[in-house]
């Protein structure tokens, strides 16, 4: 299980500090998607920075079963995204140099797996999200949809314990945005924990679990069975 | 990956990659050139010296002040002497030379002058030179201003059997015959009578060289050492010498034109810095989704590094093929103005071009490669895109 313990994370502007989070406690339970909402410099995006592993807190820790993330060097934080952590961003997150069976193959060449390997699962993984047909083209040539459904395959390569997902719906129409959201529910459905950060009130409605969060503080989280307190 | 990522890269924008390792090609290719012409002079020096049958060159001082062409200097009188000091080691003749260029402003006005006894058959000094039109030179010659020229100097200055050539105001010679030894420095050559051309330059009683045939060459170093310490004043070269003071100053001119050439390849250099420089920014939101779903930093460095290092490699062979073509056209020209191919494109100096590129790439790249590794993958996906 991923767990926020406190974070707290400041940064130095030449306006003087701004209090990102301000002590930052949540439980994302395994199986369930968890949507985090807020206005634009709200913290979301510091939250899911921090529990990604791309930036450090302050104070507080993140932790992935017993393992805190802020006391490893960056080497094994590489390692740990590598393999228990999947992401989709907003928009643009495909190598644009690569086609999309390659980047769905990416994560596995990192992690060592051969080559035949992992095409095999590239191909599977993109079957399972109905894109295997476009598995020879340069994302470029992808609609958002089909950028967003290829991403999610990619986030699944090394069979994570979490996906996080930001903004994943942004850049999509209505239907493409549903077939998304719908995609990440099946994730979640194989036990894997997944993290949404969205303005998407669609997303919202969708998750079993949603944090508010304003000021760099949660102020509500709703859906969520009382596991979720850190 | 990284190899296979980069390559990818590349071929994402072809007008960039192409237009970047044409920059590399002709600063390679102008560097293959420049250097081609040192391995070219190279060869022909060896060439030519391997065609000298004498195993000794007598010089007053040392061969580099006096080997090309100056005023004579060597006092023929010593002639006896050193004949009698070289006796011990088996010597069967010693014969004075004159080397003597009047230079003119152009290839065909510039002649250089060889005069030898005219009792002395050329062929025992220079193997496998023969008079292939008119007459050569023979004893009745000895004090008469006639000449052979070379073939390849005939061709170049237009000269026939029977033409003046005119050596000062006061001198001319007939050219009575035509000679070539198969190409090169000899065929460049006008052999006169020494005794003329001592009076023509008036310097008779001094002459460039005494040229030193011994019945066993693998004793010229022993006779050279022999004669050096019998006359201190006189420079004694084996042909091994002769080659390694070419060599010397073949090497200098190496230097000056590696020089020339650095300037290309430092421009080609910026070029391929700045490219993927460019690159690296253009594509930084991308390179921290590749650091976010699991790449160390140093995978990134590798990717940089791999497009900058393929980028040159690729250039530099194709600089090679430009070079080559280069040298052919240099060679077309020298080969018309002074009969000789100067350039030469050899293996090692493609292995150099191959190594410089190599080296380029690397040096390049170091730059754009860390600046990579050191994307923060947090500013980097939040960057617009």
């Amino acid at each position: 299980m991923l767990r926020a313990e406190g974070l707290v994370r400041t940064y130095a502007t030449p306006a003087g500090p701004v209090h990102a989070l301000q002590g930052v406690d949540h439980a994302f339970t395994p199986g369930r998607v968890t949507a985090v909402m807020g206005p634009s410099g709200s913290g979301k995006s510091t939250l899911l920075n921090l529990l990604a592993g791309f930036d450090r807190p302050d104070a507080g820790h993140v932790r992935l079963d017993d393992l805190a993330l802020d006391a490893v060097n960056e080497t094994r934080l590489a390692a740990l995204r590598l393999r228990h952590f999947g992401f989709v961003f907003q928009a643009s997150n495909l190598i644009s140099v690569l086609p999309a069976r390659a980047n769905v193959a990416f994560p596995m060449g990192l992690a060592g797996v051969a080559t035949g390997e992992r095409l095999r699962r590239a191909d599977a993984l993109l079957e399972r999200f109905g894109v295997a047909h476009r598995g020879g083209a340069l994302p470029a040539k992808l609609s958002g949809g089909e950028r967003q459904r290829v991403a999610l395959a990619r986030a699944l390569a090394n069979d994570p314990q979490v996906v996080f997902a930001d903004e994943p719906t942004g850049n999509l129409d209505r239907a493409s945005g549903r077939e998304v959201i719908g995609a990440l529910r099946e994730v979640a459905a194989d036990g894997r924990t997944v993290i949404v950060v969205t303005h998407d009130a669609a997303v919202a409605d969708a998750a079993d679990v949603t944090l508010a969060i304003a000021d760099g503080r949660i102020t509500s989280v709703e859906g969520g069975d009382g596991a979720e307190a850190a | 990956m990284i190899w296979n990522l980069a390559l990818h890269s590349l071929r994402h924008r072809p007008l960039r990659t192409f237009l970047t390792a044409t920059g590399i090609a002709i600063a390679v290719g102008s560097m293959v050139v420049f250097l081609s012409l040192g391995e070219g002079l190279r060869r022909a020096f060896a060439s030519e010296l391997s065609n000298i049958g004498a195993e000794l060159q007598i010089s007053y001082g040392s061969f580099e002040t006096s080997g090309f062409g100056g005023v004579p200097e060597l006092p023929l009188e010593l002639l006896d002497d050193v004949e009698a000091a070289a006796e011990p080691f088996g010597v069967t003749k010693v014969v004075p030379l004159i080397l003597y260029v009047r230079g003119g402003f152009t290839a065909s006005s510039s002649f250089a002058f060889q005069g030898l006894p005219a009792d002395v058959d050329v062929a025992t000094i220079y193997p496998g030179y023969q008079v292939v039109e008119g007459v050569g030179i023979g004893p009745d010659d000895a004090g008469r201003n006639v000449a052979v020229v070379g073939t390849q100097a005939a061709e170049r200055s237009d000269l026939e059997v029977g033409d003046v050539l005119r050596l000062s105001a006061d001198a001319t010679f007939e050219i009575v015959g035509l000679a070539e030894d198969g190409g090169g420095f000899l065929s460049n050559g006008i052999f006169v009578p020494i005794d003329a051309l001592q009076a023509a330059i008036q310097s008779p009683d001094r002459v460039s060289f005494f040229v030193v045939d011994l019945a066993d060459p693998s004793r010229a170093q022993e006779a050279a050492t022999a004669l050096e310490e019998r006359f201190p004043e006189l420079g004694v070269q084996t042909a091994g010498d002769v080659l390694s003071v070419v060599e010397r100053g073949i090497r200098i001119t190496d230097v000056v034109r590696l020089g020339i050439s650095a300037i290309a390849l430092i421009v080609g250099a910026i070029a391929v810095a700045n490219t993927v420089l460019m690159s690296v920014f253009e594509r930084t939101r991308e390179f921290g989704v590749v650091r976010a779903v699991g790449a160390r930093p140093r995978f990134l460095f590798g990717v940089v590094l791999a497009e900058s290092v393929l980028l040159s490699v690729f250039g530099g062979a194709a600089g090679v093929l430009l070079g080559q073509g280069g040298a052919w056209a240099v060679n077309v020209v020298s080969a018309d103005l002074i009969g000789l191919d100067v350039a030469a494109v050899t293996l090692r100096l493609v292995a150099f071009s191959l190594v410089v590129a190599l080296a380029m790439g690397l040096l390049s790249g170091l730059a754009p490669s860390a600046r990579a590794a050191r994307i923060q993958i947090a500013d980097a996906v939040s960057q617009g895109g």
